[in-house]
């Protein structure tokens, strides 16, 4: 076969690509995401650079400053009232909204996750007033306390958390939303996180620099017990998701922006919409997660778009870690994508229904 | 956010049907070819007004760095092999079947190889345009381009041998 024979058959390979109807709109958007996403960078590494400049500064003209080496303790024992509800020097304490401390001196880890990884030594918790979805102007501080007790799943949970994916649907729920800092400090410094309880948990997380799902439920929880909890008790893997709302506590695990099933899954919930729940180990798990995970992916959350196949069984697998939490694949035969996890899509499920049905065959 | 650069926007509504076809042929799916081309037009956006006059192979070397760049962020299921995998259900049309092996053989070839074939036999590109836009010497873009070519006719004639068995 001639060069010239193969140029020819190489030009009519590519099939009829419909045009995209918005081409131009998700580019804008694009666009939009990587500038604010620049702008969130700058504003961090300013704020570093500052930091360095007046560490060095201090450095030169006089003896080390000690007390802002590392990120001390926080005294709250002034601060929390007899309910609960502390009320005491909270509005010194908590930065006005929308701010985000960036200048004490920062744990290492905190570019690529919303928190490093480990068990923070304090955490402290600042509320601040409700206000109507929508409303403009800086809410008051409402309070501020330590959470006490589950600071080891607490680390997890936020280290954990899976970055925000771009275009990520969020239900158009009505009522007031509450705003929460959290101030968790590590032995090499500490980090301001920031989130907000909305009525259709969907508001995301940041610590300047990385955005995550957020974790809005969670905080609120932690703000009236004092006490941070990994799961809602009772919870069935296979019960359905609320309807309408962006479950924060199966807001997934960081690494699903990179394999639709991260490494280390101990066990998997496979949960059909028809009857036949079943949980997969071993060998049944390994083939499970090699077929997602040979799947070719794509950044993004997904809504399942009918691609005009109709859509009959669909599948909801949990995947369990041994600490932390679990990934939650998507998988709906028939829909445009075909497999989500939250932050991956993949066009077409492959063989992954096959094995699925003999799994749940088996 | 400021408006997009004059022009821009006529560029994505009328000429970026064969940027389109060129990302299929990098990437070898429907949507993941859309989501390269849309992302390489978003880091097109904040230099269109000094691209000049050939803004199509700025988009076209933003497209290939592009698709590099996700290869080595993640694993996208693709195992090159020195066998080409046993032809699926035979089409009718020998014209399709043969299609679809081509197509096959081409999402099998190693990321450099596909992208130097595309590039090459597909846009057309001389050798030396193509070792720029890839960031490698001329020598090779040749040996990478004949290692591809020679496992797309490998494909090709072994979808042939199968036609005449018929």
């Amino acid at each position: 076969m001639s060069d010239d024979d193969l140029d020819r058959r190489l030009r009519a390979l590519p099939p009829e690509l419909p045009p995209h109807p918005d081409r131009f709109g998700r580019v804008r958007a694009r666009v939009d995401r990587r500038r604010r996403g620049w702008a969130v960078a700058g504003a961090g590494g300013l704020a570093v650079a500052g930091l360095l400049v007046v560490q060095v500064a201090a450095g030169l003209s006089g003896p080390p400053r000690d007390d802002w080496a590392f990120a001390p303790r926080l005294d709250t024992s002034t601060t929390r009232s007899a309910n609960g509800h502390p009320v005491g020097d909270a509005a010194s304490f908590c930065p006005t909204l929308p701010g985000l401390p960036m200048d004490e001196p920062r744990p290492t880890g905190t570019r690529e996750r919303l928190v490093p990884t480990g068990v923070p030594e304090q955490v402290v918790i600042c509320a601040y007033g409700t206000r109507p979805l929508g409303a403009e102007g800086a809410p008051p501080v409402a309070g501020v306390r330590e959470i006490s007790a589950g600071l080891d799943r607490l680390g997890v949970d936020l280290a954990q958390r899976p970055p925000l994916p771009g275009n990520r649907p969020c239900p158009a729920v009505g009522g007031q939303s509450t705003s929460y800092r959290l101030r968790l400090s590590y032995p090499d410094g500490a980090i301001w996180v920031a989130t907000e309880h909305d009525p259709g948990n969907c508001a995301p997380a940041s610590n300047g620099t990385f955005e995550a799902v957020g974790f809005g439920e969670q905080a609120a929880a932690a703000y009236a017990t004092g006490t941070w909890e990994s799961t809602p008790p009772g919870t069935d893997p296979c019960a359905p998701p609320d309807a309408g709302s962006w479950r924060q506590w199966d807001a997934g695990r960081w690494g699903q922006h990179r394999a639709m099933v991260p490494l280390g899954a101990v066990e998997a919930a496979i949960c059909p919409s028809a009857d036949g729940d079943r949980v997969v180990q071993g060998d049944r798990l390994t083939r499970l997660t090699d077929a997602l995970n040979e799947l070719p992916v794509t950044d993004g959350p997904a809504v399942c778009g009918s691609a005009g196949k109709g859509v009959g069984t669909t599948y909801r697998l949990v995947f369990r870690y041994p600490i932390g939490p679990s990934v939650v694949v998507h998988v709906h035969p028939g829909c445009h994508p075909e497999v989500f996890n939250g932050n991956l899509t993949s066009p077409y499920a492959g063989d992954v229904v096959r094995v699925i049905e003999e799994l749940l065959s088996g | 956010m400021r408006g997009e650069p004059e022009g821009f926007c006529e560029f994505v509504a009328t000429r970026t049907g064969g940027l389109l076809r060129t990302a299929w042929m990098l990437t070898g799916d429907a949507h993941l070819a859309e989501d390269l081309l849309q992302a390489a037009l978003a880091r097109t956006w904040p230099h269109w007004h000094r691209i000049g006059e050939h803004p199509e192979a700025y988009v076209r070397r933003v497209m290939v760095r592009l698709q590099a760049a996700w290869w080595r962020r993640r694993w996208n299921g693709e195992v090159p092999t020195g066998e080409l995998p046993e032809a699926s259900a035979p089409d009718r049309y020998g014209e399709a079947d043969e299609r679809a092996v081509l197509a096959e053989a081409l999402r099998g070839l190693p990321r450099r190889q596909r992208q130097v074939v595309v590039l090459r036999h597909y846009e057309d590109l001389p050798e030396r345009e193509v070792a720029q836009i890839l960031g490698v010497g001329v020598g090779t873009v040749k040996s990478q381009n004949a290692k591809g070519l020679r496992r797309l006719r490998a494909a090709l004639a072994a979808c042939e041998r199968t036609e005449e068995l018929r």
